[in-house]
């Protein structure tokens, strides 16, 4: 009696033969206890390589860092990070940039940042704060600088709005970490922070094509 | 004609397996949130899969690697899953783009080999003292990686060898091919008649 291959028992294993080979190796089947054995043994790897325990215990671990992450992706930047929902990201709306709302952005940062300046005397800030939108910030000028050079709106006035408003809010920013070097965790400083990071995200969701 | 039925072949669904074998799958509504960016939505179908897809990654690259590359598809899956036009499709997509990633990040490491000789892992096997009960985790990492990988695709991940072919960049005959040598290999290192 000619047993069928190793391969051949895989393959039927898996419906996985021309009809005559298939034919003949069930018919073989009928017969050979050795192979039904093997395929038994062939079956019992599969099903148990499906139904391997999956669970990882560094989940939540992994969720802390891939959130972090994704708040300050250069891709991330079309909305509020607490839950609330945002637009979609194929809003044809969106891909128009409006340029007075960006003006009003670049004035916007240039406010924050004054109006951050003149209160300087009376606030420290909060440095994790700060770290969090000098990362974002750093994110937005890249992918401001990318945006320009890409030519997606494809004008001069486009490309020289872009980079005011980056140079705005390179300019806050400065202006942020230096004041909370010195004056850690003042609620003032903390809450203009705030403001910052929400102004510099409306700015955002207009330039992100 | 008498004699013992065949046993029962092995039955494989179409193509990918299904959301319903996840505990707690992801509902399209938590999809459909987390492309208009809604960050809770997205934690949710988070914390729906990622024991699955760590558990991919685990099994097809270095343990040094793993929590990095999951990492990695999440960022993606964040970055992309606006494309995602069915919700309803959400657990296969993530599945594709995990493998696509975790392909890409062993192609970097140029790790792919799906010609090394059988007689590397023969000798693998031949050190394992007789009667060593291998947990299945650890006989799978014993694969040689191109064997490993399409057992995974293929008898986990529930693809078809003309799907794995056009992944790996390999014929068909080639994923078949891998496949019995996983399969053998596997049940030479799991070799237990109690076990099995």
């Amino acid at each position: 009696m000619k047993h069928p291959t190793g391969e051949q028992l895989s393959a039927w294993l898996d419906n996985d033969l021309p009809a005559e080979t298939r034919a003949s190796i069930d018919d073989h089947l009928q017969r050979c206890e050795h192979c039904r054995g093997e395929l038994l043994v062939l079956r019992s790897i599969i099903h148990r390589a499906r139904e391997e325990a999956a669970e990882w215990s560094g989940k939540e671990k992994g969720w802390k860092v891939v959130s972090s992450q994704i708040a300050h992706s250069i891709v991330d930047l079309r909305g509020p990070q607490d839950g609330r929902e945002g637009r979609p990201a194929r809003d044809s709306r969106r891909r128009r940039m409006s340029w007075r709302l960006l003006a009003a952005g670049v004035v916007g940062a240039a406010m924050v940042s004054s109006v951050f300046l003149v209160q300087r005397s009376q606030s420290s800030p909060g440095n994790a704060s700060v770290e969090v939108l000098l990362q974002a910030d750093g994110v937005t000028r890249a992918n401001l600088g990318m945006l320009s050079e890409r030519g997606e709106w494809g004008t001069p006035s486009a490309r020289e709005a872009i980079a005011a408003a980056s140079l705005e809010i390179d300019r806050g920013l400065e202006a942020l970490e230096r004041v909370s070097r010195e004056r850690p965790n003042d609620p003032a400083v903390i809450d203009l922070l705030e403001r910052a990071i929400t102004h510099r995200r409306q700015l955002l969701t207009e330039v992100t094509p | 004609m008498g004699g013992r039925a065949a046993p029962a072949r092995v039955q494989r669904g179409p193509g990918l397996r299904l959301t319903s074998e996840m505990p707690c799958p992801p509902t399209g509504a938590d999809v459909t949130e987390a492309q208009h960016r809604n960050h809770d939505a997205f934690r949710r179908l988070y914390m729906a899969t990622a024991d699955r897809i760590h558990r991919l990654a685990r099994w097809m690259l270095s343990r040094e690697d793993v929590d990095d590359v999951v990492q990695d598809i999440y960022l993606r899956a964040w970055e992309r899953l606006p494309e995602l036009r069915d919700p309803a499709a959400f657990t296969g997509w993530l599945r594709r783009l995990a493998i696509n990633v975790i392909l890409r990040h062993r192609e970097r490491a140029a790790l792919i080999d799906l010609g090394t000789p059988l007689d590397v892992v023969e000798v693998a096997v031949s050190a394992a003292p007789p009667g060593l009960r291998l947990d299945l985790e650890r006989a799978v990492a014993r694969l040689p990686e191109g064997a490993r990988t399409v057992f995974v695709l293929f008898d986990v991940e529930g693809y078809r060898h003309h799907e794995i072919a056009q992944l790996l960049g390999i014929s068909d005959h080639t994923s078949r091919s891998q496949l019995h040598r996983a399969r053998s290999l596997l049940r030479d290192l799991l070799s237990d008649t109690e076990e099995l």
